[in-house]
């Protein structure tokens, strides 16, 4: 019995109207990287009106991407990204990636413990680290990430759901608890009405130089980081395993709800906290998100701090063992989720991640947007949008053909990105990359009956 | 009675952000802005899982 579709097409029964995803969308949007990514922004020096812009474009390029490259794909097929991989690529294929995206889980739920871990630091005597620092700071840091790593870790063995229940909960309250952390910032900034906002803004935004050991944030920066920060979910394809479950394609524009609430608002808020922090002591460069929000909020700061972090690690720690768990399904998954937690909280207690979590998130994005483009090319250019009825009829799979696509497509990007080039740049181009390597294989080299 | 709860749950949301448009508006200061966040945010919480309660 395949009750979550997992093997099989959604049927027109168990599809979902648009409404649904507008919610969805907007609730996954607001999590726990939220708090750094906002500040990340005014410590690479970004101007106010290359932020504004950026946001505005970036995130509406993010928007057409589901709409008109992953609905169109959800739609037809109606399967998970794993299940339609493994059809037109290959079995293989879909272990690789899932070691691959496992692993750039465990990093991404590790920012998330470092991020929960600054909260408890309001409270606890600890030294938390700052901007530069990618070690532990310390015997206090090293305990309090364990113990938060270990926590978040046992929920995600035992079964996220109800934490998945509080994440549901908890979403629309974050975004408003989001919006009164930048509110109240306003003032002490100098800011009480809109009219300061438009004339204090170059002021904030400040568009200098950036901290040390940040990249500096042109328009084309915060446009394609807006961009591909989520690029494995539109691009990569991984959202097929929601909007296939979208009745009209029109699903496809509900990301805008996450993109502008928790991709805008969110992220400006959070910046205003941290320029905030600067304004008050220059030497504080440290971005840390607990006494960020305590300041702002108090004792409802620190709890969408923690919230936050906790919603989005836990469902990530879980995903993460799931993938493992692929890889040799013998294993009891409980074991391989705890395996995984120890992982990230180890990996939680090295502030690099979450201190680099521009330059992560489109490491991430370029790594794993072009097995969408595997599926893109299929989808679009080979069988021009027609769907076998039959599973069965998909046809051989591409096997080492996709691999060659993916792998000479990452090697191209990897030559720039060792010369520091900022990776948000390279996902395009690794998406790009792949759908022309994987069509000319497909095209020349492929048996007759998978041309 | 499901209507009253949505009520109150939104008015709570309603609160956390006109405490803080109140701070901006320097009609509340930030300790008072505090509070009544808190207080909203315990009201959504208890709110929200009333109905789960019911089912």
């Amino acid at each position: 019995m395949d009750k979550d579709f997992a093997l099989n097409p959604v049927p027109p029964e168990a599809r979902d109207r648009t409404g649904r995803f507008w919610s969805l969308y907007a609730g996954e949007h607001a999590a726990g990287t939220e708090f750094m990514i906002g500040p990340l922004f005014i410590a690479a020096g970004v101007g106010a009106r290359d932020l504004i812009l950026g946001l505005l474009i970036g995130n509406l390029l993010a928007v057409l991407m589901w709409r008109y490259l992953t609905m169109p794909v959800a739609a037809a097929w109606r399967l998970t990204l794993y299940r339609q991989l493994e059809l037109v690529v290959g079995r293989n294929f879909v272990l690789v990636y899932n070691l691959a995206n496992a692993l750039l889980f465990c990093a991404l739920a590790g920012s998330m413990v470092t991020v929960s871990a600054t909260a408890i630091g309001v409270v606890a005597p600890i030294t938390m680290p700052g901007l530069q620092d990618l070690w532990p700071t310390g015997a206090g840091w090293v305990l309090v990430v364990a113990g938060i790593g270990a926590l978040f870790t046992i929920f995600a063995a035992w079964g996220y759901h109800w934490v998945a229940r509080i994440a549901d909960v908890a979403a629309p309250w974050m975004l408003v608890v989001f919006l009164g952390c930048g509110l109240v910032a306003l003032p002490q900034l100098g800011v009480h009405s809109p009219g300061d906002l438009v004339r204090l803004a170059g002021d904030i935004w400040t568009g200098g130089d950036p901290l040390p050991g940040q990249t500096k944030f042109t328009f084309w920066h915060v446009c394609f980081f807006a961009w591909c920060c989520n690029a494995a979910m539109h691009l990569g394809m991984g959202d097929l395993s929601i909007l296939r479950f979208a009745k009209s394609k029109a699903a496809g524009w509900a990301p805008a709800g996450g993109m502008y609430l928790g991709h805008g608002m969110a992220w400006i808020a959070a910046s205003l906290l941290y320029a905030v922090q600067l304004r008050a002591d220059p030497a504080n460069t440290a971005v840390l998100p607990g006494p960020m929000a305590n300041a702002a909020l108090g004792f409802t700061g620190v709890l969408c701090v923690v919230i936050a972090g906790w919603t989005t690690a836990n469902p990530t720690i879980y995903r993460a063992g799931l993938a493992i768990h692929a890889l040799k399904p013998t294993m009891s998954r409980f074991h391989v989720t705890l395996g995984v937690g120890a992982v990230v909280t180890v990996i939680g207690m090295f502030p690099i991640v979450a201190m680099r979590l521009l330059d992560f998130v489109g490491l991430y994005g370029m790594v794993l947007a072009p097995a969408g483009a595997l599926l893109a090319v299929d989808h679009f250019i080979l069988r021009r949008g027609a769907v076998p009825n039959d599973l069965g009829r998909v046809g051989p799979v591409a096997g080492w053909r996709s691999y060659a696509a993916w792998i000479g497509a990452l090697a191209l990007c990897a030559i720039p990105l060792s010369q520091g080039m900022f990776a948000s740049f390279l996902v395009v181009p690794a998406w790009l990359g792949c759908a022309v390597f994987f069509w000319i294989l497909q095209t020349r080299l492929a048996p007759k009956e998978v041309r | 009675m499901k209507l009253a709860i949505r009520i109150i749950l939104w008015a709570s949301l309603a609160t956390v952000v006109g405490s803080a448009l109140a701070v901006v508006g320097g009609q509340l200061t930030l300790d008072q802005a505090k509070l009544a966040c808190l207080v909203a945010t315990a009201v959504w919480f208890a709110g929200s899982f009333v109905p789960q309660k019911s089912e």
